[in-house]
């Protein structure tokens, strides 16, 4: 009687079991690197744009500080996690000055703004075309529409200023509107954050990067021959440090990622208007 | 299983692939930018040396120009002087990056408000800074 062949042997089947196993821990070990690296990557990536994010946030306010002998310092107060500053904007030209009203030009080239102008909220920096230098009014009430001498487009701008202050302000001089702000480093339990608050209004400080290391942002203020600066006054450049960490929120796969890791960036900034 | 494997990997390399791909922008972009803030300085302090006496413009809102260079990128810069109505002027410089197509890959501008002093026995104006006047423009 010819020998059929049904089934299998236990010898094959162990061999199979065997080598599926074998195939599918390598499938899910192969996957696991993929998608583990792919998350930490990711992350990384998300921290270094964050990195970017909060350096150029840190040179866009402290680039176009400046002082003058009739204004003062455009940086308020100064320390290592944080300043307070005067951030700028809207800038323009005036085309008429009174006491009490001055009268700003509307046209898109001659008048830039980020925002409408706030009363009670911001303030004008003018300059005296007789003299170098600058005088700073509130602004009272909210910008009316106007006219120049010449027919053109016009913000009217109150502010509390009589002829005396006026000494010097008159078509031509430029404008600058400004608020203060602050920038620092602030705890959100358990994290650090690098955020920004306005001076003027009760808002709470937003972040804008992090989470950052424990001091992950250092400051350090320099006079323009690089020794340490003793009063906001005398700061010419700010070198910084920023420390930043990843977070899972920053990356993309469905694996968990690692520990947080850090990152850190330096720089120097110039305050172009440091005279 | 294998072709379900295939596709995990397939998904996971092309995200892999297009972080990178935003990364590779992201650099671009900011590289782009610095040669173009270069080239626009490169303008401002060309113009920082003076002009014609004949450049300057009168009328409030007149603007002339004054330096138009090209930098290594390549970058363009120009500058020019434009009149406010008062005493002080502006110089307001600009500075671009092309690709090679000719398209803007970054752009900066500058402006620098500045007094004029009496022209010299060349005719040349020579303008100074006036305090607090240099802002990047939106």
């Amino acid at each position: 009687m010819p020998l059929t062949r049904r089934g299998i042997t236990l010898a094959e089947l162990l061999a199979a079991l065997t080598l599926t196993g074998w195939l599918g821990t390598l499938t899910t070990r192969l996957l696991g690197a993929a998608a583990f690296q792919l998350r930490d990557r990711s992350e990384r990536v998300s921290a270094e744009h964050n990195l970017r994010i909060a350096a150029g946030a840190l040179r866009s306010a402290l680039e176009p500080l400046g002082q003058d002998s009739l204004s003062g310092a455009d940086l308020l107060t100064s320390s290592p996690p944080g300043f307070t500053a005067r951030a700028v904007r809207a800038a323009g030209t005036l085309c008429a000055a009174s006491p009490g009203a001055l009268v700003v030009r509307a046209a898109p080239q001659w008048w830039s703004a980020s925002r409408d102008p706030v009363a009670g909220r911001d303030s004008l920096l003018v300059g005296r075309l007789d003299v170098p230098g600058w005088r700073s009014f509130p602004l009272q009430t909210a910008p009316l529409s106007a006219l120049c001498p010449d027919g053109s487009a016009a913000w009217n701008l109150s502010v509390t200023a009589d002829s005396a202050a006026l000494i010097g302000i008159g078509p031509g001089s430029p404008l600058r509107l400004f608020e203060g702000v602050e920038i620092r480093l602030y705890t959100s339990s358990p994290d650090q954050w690098t955020g920004l608050r306005l001076l003027a209004t009760t808002q709470a400080i937003q972040p804008f990067a992090g989470p950052m290391q424990s001091s992950g942002l250092s400051l350090s203020y320099e006079r323009r021959d690089g020794s340490p600066a003793g009063s906001p006054d005398e700061v010419a450049g700010v070198s910084f440090r920023l420390g930043m960490l990843t977070e899972r929120a920053g990356g993309v796969g469905l694996i968990r990622g690692p520990v947080p890791r850090a990152d850190s960036m330096s720089g120097f900034v110039v305050l172009q208007n440091h005279p | 299983m294998a072709i379900a494997l295939l596709a995990t990997l397939g998904v996971i390399s092309l995200t892999g692939l297009a972080l990178a791909r935003a990364e590779r922008i992201a650099g671009l972009g900011a590289i782009s930018q610095v040669q173009a803030r270069a080239a626009a300085q490169a303008a401002l302090a060309a113009a920082l040396l003076g002009w014609s006496a004949s450049s300057t413009p009168v009328a409030p809102g007149e603007e002339r120009q004054l330096v138009d260079l090209v930098v290594p990128g390549p970058a363009t810069g120009r500058a020019s002087v434009r009149a406010l109505g008062g005493t002080v002027y502006a110089i307001r410089a600009s500075g671009a990056r092309l690709s090679q197509a000719g398209d803007s890959l970054g752009s900066v501008r500058l402006e620098l408000l500045v007094l004029l002093q009496a022209p010299d026995s060349f005719g040349t104006v020579h303008p100074r800074p006036y305090p607090r006047g240099w802002r990047q423009l939106p």
